[in-house]
């Protein structure tokens, strides 16, 4: 009985297009334009947790860009330190900020130059499944 | 009545001082300008850029690379938007952006990342050594950071924006968070003090 429980919502799962990641919700998403010929570029966004658990994004990309990272900004002995993190966790009915400044979506190696008004699809994988999110480009400032 | 006179020309007088002192709303002044010994460093137009070049205006300096994907261009929009709050008096001032990661960011490189977000803006680079030494005068610091990006390399380094008076001397550092704002009220200041002989 157990078993097939447990092999029904695994079946729900992999059937549910996008929206898999239960409980996130992202708001504000959006990657900084850049000068042309930039390798990297940032992107920002927040993460809404409505579900009682922490929610743990492993992993992140984008078919825009060769990878995707997690980036921190530390402020250390006088120096500005990107270190790079290997999760995301939004705390249970709680929310995360990738804001300039503190954090961002790193994205290596774009395909192309972006421009303002383009929209740059990135992946978030969660435990439970993955999450499209269409980051809107905007200018710097 | 004596008092109250005394008090009055008291004030006066902390006005007047306060007025020619003016601090800087998010940074600092140096009691006495720095000056600084001659460096050789590349500018973006490919020709070589001494301390020659920083004199006759205002100039400031900030320390990065153009592989920095948040920093690096917040802080060179925030100059941007600064400058054009201080309309004519803008133009009195040099925005430099000194590359410390010269493998990468050749002059060509530099020279359009920095006029993507201002025409006026100029880049220099050169060999570390020569980015240490003028590091060591101007107060910044830079380290490779190997794991920071991607299959790359990120640098970490100062993130204080250097002011250097028209006799290109260290004058004295703005540090962030950079808003438009308080960029442009500094910025202001500094271009209207008098710089000594
Ligand atoms: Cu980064």
């Amino acid at each position: 009985m157990m078993t097939v429980r447990i092999l029904c919502g695994a079946l729900a799962l992999a059937s549910m297009p996008g929206h898999a990641c239960e409980g996130l919700e992202v708001s504000d998403a959006r990657v900084m334009e850049s000068p042309p010929g930039a390798s990297v570029l940032a992107g920002f966004a927040t993460l809404r947790n409505g579900g009682d658990a922490p929610l743990v994004i492993r992993r992140a990309d984008s078919p825009d860009f060769s990878a995707v990272e997690f980036h921190s900004l530390v402020r250390r002995d006088g120096l500005i330190r990107m270190t790079v993190d290997s999760s995301l966790t939004v705390p249970p009915h709680g929310s995360l900020a990738i804001k300039s400044g503190e954090r961002h979506l790193m994205l290596i190696k774009p395909a192309r130059d972006f421009h303002e008004g383009d929209r740059i699809t990135v992946r978030l994988f969660c435990s439970t499944g993955t999450l499209e999110v269409k980051m809107p480009v905007e200018k710097s400032g | 009545m004596i008092a109250a006179v005394a008090l009055t020309l008291g004030m006066l007088a902390w006005r007047e001082q306060a007025e020619r002192a003016r601090p800087l709303v998010s940074g600092s002044l140096l009691p006495q300008p720095r000056p600084i010994a001659d460096f050789a460093l590349t500018g973006d137009d490919g020709r070589p850029f001494t301390r020659a070049g920083l004199l006759g205006r205002w100039t400031v300096v900030f320390v990065g690379y153009t592989h920095c994907p948040d920093v690096c261009p917040t802080t060179l929009s925030r100059l941007k938007a600064a400058k054009a709050r201080l309309d004519a008096d803008g133009a009195r001032l040099a925005v430099l952006f000194v590359s410390v990661d010269p493998e990468r960011d050749t002059p060509d490189h530099l020279g359009r990342y920095v006029r993507y977000f201002d025409k006026d803006f100029r880049a220099v680079t050169g060999p570390v050594d020569a980015l240490t030494a003028l590091g060591r005068q101007l107060g910044f610091v830079f380290v490779t950071n190997p794991g920071a990006e991607g299959e790359g390399y990120g640098i970490d380094h100062s993130a204080e924006l250097i002011l250097l008076d028209p006799k290109a001397r260290l004058a004295g550092y703005l540090t962030p968070p950079f808003q438009a704002e308080t960029l442009a009220a500094d910025l202001g200041t500094i271009l209207r003090k008098r710089v000594a002989r």
